[in-house]
């Protein structure tokens, strides 16, 4: 409860900031008319139309990618497992750049979206096969890696054939990742899909926590490990797909989120979903006021290299905290 | 009483012919599994706990059949302790000891009553707030034990819990078991460790290549004779070991 309050009051207090600062900035009372729907129409526009869109829609895929980062943690038993690892990421991306190389995702707004979801229901399907027996965890990390190669190799042959420069730019910029210019839309699209996915996310969360101590273990406990990466599979599907299929690939918000609150809320691999949520949210919402903030006008930031840069040497950190920890 | 019953069980990891024609049966009490390595108890406590399943034979648990009874019904039932099992996070003590309540149907207040009983027991309470990778070998077992024996099922198997540990340690952990066995509980005890199973243990089993051997209180079934039958050595009139079989 206390840590549900102090992650919502963090995620207030950082979601007002983003929306009262960049290129158009608001002082308290303009953020408050425009809240209000009163005062300068221009500045009510912006505030509705790409402000308010933007914010929530960073604070719910980082949400998802926090989420699902902790539950994959837990169930892989590695600490430097996140959704791109499972490949879920990468096949969603496939499916998104698929619709783009073929020019689908001009027809409707709808087509991109649900070719990724369509990509990480392919990955997520051969992940269900793979963990649905006992010696699941190699089979599952060894799966996602081959997914992810295979769908990095025919993302890249599609911009190797694509047909113009246009093409190959716009598969490029989607790719980098970024929750600049979305609508309501997108955020209708993936609000449900990541909320449903945490929820059944949670649902895993005793599970892993007794199979902390090893698959013979946690079944001697009653727990089945198949079902328990079923959970987590079809969570991260909702949670990362959906993300993807609205913002492009985004790294590290899943692998760092889980690794801030340890100190804090312990290791139990359960307790650290929900707020891993709270804490991915506040993340991805950060680095995006940091692209914002960087980017000018003329040169965006995409949000993918703006948590890759800061991500990047993080995980050099965590290896090397990890190698003095387990030697 | 009974409580295990194994029938004509066959069979190994992978269908490997492990355990080759179990007939026996556990009631309460502490039964000491003994025999060398490879010999199957390990692969004879998995059985039990239904981890693996035998290629014929069945086991029951009061005269219930195993594959009758859901994951969660068995783990009422039958609590395991492997040999040098992982714990993948630096978690809390006692969080980890609450695991072993995972598939209890008391209330929260009786769990938590659970927990810190067998914390006291195994001696591990004062370290509840301690995380497990800060902990020496002896106190990491205790825990692990306390993890395993707060379920407080009438089955308890255990695998080598005094493997890698000092005297005063196997002795410790070994007390804890008898102290268990002794309320009633039918505990399961795979030793290397024979003086260690005489002291303890209310009853020996040899087990080798599969096939279970000598059977009885360890006054009666720890003699040169069962001992050169389970593990190939011999021992000449003054009790020397002298050589290969």
């Amino acid at each position: 409860m206390k840590v549900g309050l102090v992650g919502f009051a963090s995620l207030l207090i950082m979601g007002t900031t983003s929306l009262m600062l960049g290129d158009l900035s608001y002082s308290p009372a303009q953020f408050f008319d425009a809240l209000t729907h009163q005062g300068d129409p221009a500045r009510m526009l912006v505030f509705w139309q790409i402000r308010l869109p933007r914010t929530l829609l960073a604070l719910f895929v980082g949400a998802g990618l926090g989420a699902s980062g902790a539950a994959l943690q837990g169930y892989l038993r590695n600490p430097l497992a996140d959704p791109g690892i499972v490949g879920i990421s990468a096949t969603a991306g496939l499916g998104a750049v698929a619709a783009l190389y073929f020019g689908a995702a001009a027809a409707s707004f709808w087509v991109l979206p649900a070719a990724a979801m369509a990509g990480a229901g392919v990955a997520a399907a051969v992940l269900l096969l793979l963990a649905r027996d006992e010696a699941s965890i190699t089979s599952v990390i060894l799966g996602g890696v081959a997914l992810s190669s295979l769908s990095v190799a025919l993302t890249a042959l599609l911009m190797n054939l694509s047909p113009n420069p246009w093409a190959l730019s716009e598969i490029a910029y989607w790719l980098m990742g970024s929750v600049a210019d979305r609508s309501f839309n997108e955020l209708a699209f993936a609000a449900p899909l990541v909320v449903l996915g945490i929820g059944i996310l949670g649902l895993s969360g005793a599970a892993l926590n007794a199979l902390s101590l090893g698959e013979d273990t946690a079944r001697s406990l009653g727990v089945s490990p198949a079902r328990t990466g079923q959970l987590v599979v079809t969570g991260t599907l909702l949670c990362v797909g959906s993300g993807v299929a609205v913002s492009g690939a985004i790294g590290f918000i899943g692998l760092a989120a889980p690794h801030l609150l340890r100190p804090f809320l312990g290791a139990k691999p359960g307790a650290l979903i929900v707020p891993s949520a709270f804490a991915g949210a506040f993340l991805l919402l950060g680095a995006d006021m940091l692209a914002r903030l960087l980017g000018g006008p003329g040169t965006p930031l995409y949000l993918g290299v703006t948590t890759a840069l800061l991500g990047a040497p993080f995980f050099l950190f965590l290896v090397v905290r990890h190698r003095r920890a387990f030697p | 009483m009974t409580v295990v019953c194994l029938e004509n069980i066959y069979g190994g990891p992978g269908g490997a012919s492990i355990l080759n024609g179990i007939n026996i049966s556990f009631g309460s009490g502490l039964t000491g599994l003994v025999g060398p390595n490879g010999a199957g108890k390990t692969t004879l406590l998995r059985m039990i706990m239904g981890l693996l399943a035998p290629t014929t034979g069945a086991v029951y648990v009061n005269d219930i059949s195993l594959v009758e009874l859901t994951l969660r019904d068995r783990a009422r039932r039958i609590t395991y302790l492997p040999q040098n099992g992982p714990v993948h996070w630096a978690m809390q003590v006692r969080d980890l000891v609450r695991l072993g309540r995972y598939a209890s149907a008391s209330s929260v207040a009786e769990d938590e009553a659970a927990v810190e009983n067998t914390m006291q027991a195994c001696a591990v309470d004062r370290l509840a707030s301690r995380t497990i990778n800060t902990l020496s070998g002896g106190e990491r077992s205790r825990v692990l034990l306390a993890r395993a024996l707060c379920a407080q099922t009438p089955v308890v198997l255990v695998d080598e819990p005094s493997n890698a540990l000092d005297p005063a340690q196997q002795h410790r952990i070994m007390g804890i078991l008898h102290a268990r066995a002794q309320a009633g509980t039918s505990v399961l005890c795979a030793l290397h460790d024979l003086p260690l199973a005489a002291r303890y243990c209310d009853r020996l089993v040899f087990l080798n290549e599969g096939i279970i051997g000598e059977d009885g209180a360890p006054g009666k079934v720890l003699t040169a004779k069962s001992f050169t039958a389970a593990y190939g050595l011999a021992f000449d009139k003054r009790g020397y070991l002298v050589d290969d079989k």
